[in-house]
């Protein structure tokens, strides 16, 4: 790009390649051929949609995501986000909570409610959601396992409480093991727990949800986080199929049929700035998945075949340079996943760049899809891009990639071992070096960053949010508190019977419900899985 | 050239930024040391006693910059190794950049820090020392793509 303000006129502007962010390339025109498209929405494979009408019938979700301090903190929040008209909840708990530590854990020391909501015992989870009637409202509960055997069995015992069968509640637990903390990064996902026993446990939940919650969705695939480590979109649709692929295999190996748990399985994917890219991704993803169920797995049910997804709109694309270019790129991820055909969205606030969002800017987030979803009119028919001859080229041209990178990742045995074997590991590497390669030689154009930049730039003069430090010695307070007023005779059996089935290899969630009823904490569960399997926290 | 150890503090496990600077500095021919994830400011003040680096670089997203910096501060301070600079990276609010110079951090690099600008303004850290210098107008100098 020139340097010079007087040239630009006379040199013009033009796409510096013609390729995705994938590397596919991208012609000039694209003419009827191969490509059409005779397919209706909401029949096998439902590339255009699964419902037949879709937003005509239903819009998607809005489900920001939220949580942070205290559980009452997160209260006011979750309650906020209703009322300015969000239609469902997405509830993140801290960094702490995620990998079973307690708030006065060492490690947690300053984390305890800082990017999420702080949730140690069943107590914690009342205060969550106070007044939220969660048979109406359907909440996701953004944990994975182990740490989402608590989360599922205290939000079981709340619905108890309130008199609400479980086989009502609605709504969705992550409990992905390989992609859910910060994608499938080695050292994240194999410091706390060993990597097999955190796939054991994620299929207890599945299994123990399968077969007594029969709304709730058992797994969320995270595709999103595998997403924000920098790969591309064939990387993220192809490494979340194999995930969804290794869940399962271990429910069949159970003995659990197909039909009985892969209706209840969804995707959390991302919607990036490449915009025909991202909405062909998710046609293909719907497309692939379809045949996998079937010929694969042999799923005899429609709804197994249903690629359900929540999407969040990509924050690595964000900037904290001239960050309300940030509402941009955010509206036009949102106008993506919704021609996508999303089930629910997250728009990712403009100040993320910064910290987590503010009142002001989550509603901006809500506002975003309520334009897209009630002012465009994009909602009235389906799949509108449908038929486009360069959106069904690219659609089949993503399907052939993503099954290609499958079918090696297949070859290779699957995606435990490849995890196991660092060549996940080695594939981010190489593209986090190749991404900030590309923004620092300026072949991909980041306005405000290696483009455009404003050579003074001031730091923006809005608040941002900020929780501080004296939430995180309030909670340290309160487990230390709870911990000193239980029955520790109670707990010291609860405790027992939870290493022993730990140990015995029997699925944990009747002993973790056991424990949350005599007032066990989430880092003793955490510590008892350890002493179990013989693991140790190293350092 | 440098010794420069680099971590993450607490349970945070968002690494790309110490993984790219980490090579972006070996690269340019410092001698790094990367600790790595789930580390606590004692530990890192332990690992800076035995591999004595000329410089400490932390990253965050989404903790708390300050509190955290402030912590392995103080067990540095412990330690009688004050005098190492500390630099940080990450996802920071404005507010935070003035309360973390108030503590003594001798730069901040924002998302979207160059490569430049980052070995610039670790090499201006090591001069500034060198030189003994009041460090808060160098870090305006030697890093000029941060966000100030």
């Amino acid at each position: 790009m020139s340097q010079n303000v007087f040239e630009r006129y006379l040199e013009g502007e033009r796409p510096l390649d013609y390729e995705t962010l994938s590397g596919i390339p991208i012609d000039p025109v694209y003419l009827p051929g191969k490509h059409l498209m005779n397919e209706q929405p909401g029949v096998y494979p439902y590339t255009r949609g699964i419902h037949a009408e879709m937003y005509r019938k239903r819009f998607w979700t809005r489900r920001q995501q939220s949580g942070y301090g205290t559980p009452a903190d997160s209260n006011e929040r979750l309650i906020y986000l209703l009322k300015i008209g969000q239609t469902g909840l997405n509830v993140d708990y801290d960094v702490p909570t995620k990998l079973a530590l307690d708030p006065d854990h060492p490690l947690a020391e300053g984390d305890a409610g800082m990017q999420g909501t702080s949730v140690a015992t069943y107590e914690d989870v009342e205060g969550l959601f106070a007044g939220i009637p969660i048979e109406k409202v359907s909440s996701t509960l953004i944990c994975q396992p182990p740490a989402s055997a608590f989360i599922v069995a205290t939000y079981v015992r709340l619905a108890e409480k309130r008199g609400i069968p479980i086989d009502r509640l609605i709504g969705t637990i992550m409990n992905c093991a390989f992609t859910q903390l910060v994608g499938p990064t080695y050292l994240a996902n194999t410091a706390f727990f060993p990597i097999e026993f955190t796939h054991r446990i994620g299929l207890d939940v599945m299994e123990y949800c399968a077969l007594g919650m029969p709304k709730w969705n058992l797994v969320n695939v995270n595709a999103y986080n595998v997403r924000e480590t920098g790969v591309n979109a064939v990387q993220e649709a192809a490494f979340a199929m194999m995930v969804a692929s290794e869940h399962i295999e271990g429910l069949l190996l159970r003995g659990l049929d197909i039909d009985s748990f892969a209706p209840r399985m969804a995707f959390f994917t991302a919607a990036h700035l490449d915009f025909f890219e991202e909405i062909a991704k998710l046609r293909a993803m719907r497309r692939i998945w379809a045949k996998m169920l079937r010929q694969r797995y042999h799923a005899k049910k429609d709804r197994s075949c249903w690629f359900r997804t929540a999407i969040q709109t990509a924050a690595l694309p964000l900037t904290a340079q001239q960050p309300q270019n940030n509402i941009v790129r955010a509206g036009i991820q949102t106008l993506a996943a919704a021609l996508g055909g999303a089930q629910s969205i997250h728009t990712t606030s403009w100040d993320e760049a910064f910290a987590l969002p503010t009142e002001e800017s989550h509603k901006l987030s809500n506002r975003t899809q309520q334009v897209i979803a009630f002012e465009t009119n994009i909602t009235k028919t389906v799949d509108p891009l449908g038929g486009s001859y360069f959106v069904e080229a690219l659609t089949d041209r993503m399907e052939t990639e993503i099954t290609a990178l499958m079918d090696e990742m297949r070859a290779k045995g699957g995606y435990l071992k490849l995890f196991q074997q660092r060549w996940i590991e080695d594939r981010i590497t190489d593209a986090r070096f190749d991404l900030t390669d590309r923004i620092d030689n300026g072949k991909l154009p980041v306005i405000g960053v290696n483009c455009f930049r404003d050579e003074d730039e001031k730091p923006p003069e809005m608040q941002f949010f900020r929780i501080g430090r004296p939430k995180i010695e309030e909670r340290i307070e309160y487990i230390r508190a709870y911990r000193a007023a239980r029955d520790p005779k109670a707990v010291d059996q609860a405790l027992e019977r939870l290493r022993h089935d730990t140990a015995s290899g029997a699925n944990v969630m009747p002993a973790i419900l056991n424990a949350v009823d005599a007032k066990v904490t989430i880092g003793e569960v955490g510590e008892a899985f350890r002493e179990a399997i013989g693991f140790r926290l190293p350092n | 050239m440098a010794k420069i150890l680099i971590a993450k503090v607490g349970t945070d496990a968002h690494d790309m930024g110490v993984t790219v600077v980490s090579r972006w500095l070996a690269d340019a021919g410092h001698e790094v040391r990367n600790m790595g994830l789930y580390n606590t400011p004692k530990r890192v003040a332990e690992i800076a006693r035995e591999f004595q680096p000329d410089v400490i670089g932390l990253s965050f997203l989404g903790a708390e910059p300050v509190y955290m910096s402030a912590r392995v501060l103080d067990e540095l301070a412990q330690r009688d190794l004050h005098q190492i600079p500390l630099v940080i990276g990450g996802v920071i609010t404005p507010a935070m950049l003035a309360e973390l110079k108030t503590l003594g951090v001798k730069a901040i690099f924002s998302p979207g820090a160059s490569r430049e600008s980052i070995l610039d303004g670790i090499v201006g850290v090591l001069a500034g020392l060198r030189r003994n210098v009041p460090t808060t107008k160098q870090i305006d100098q030697q890093s000029p793509r941060q966000v100030p």
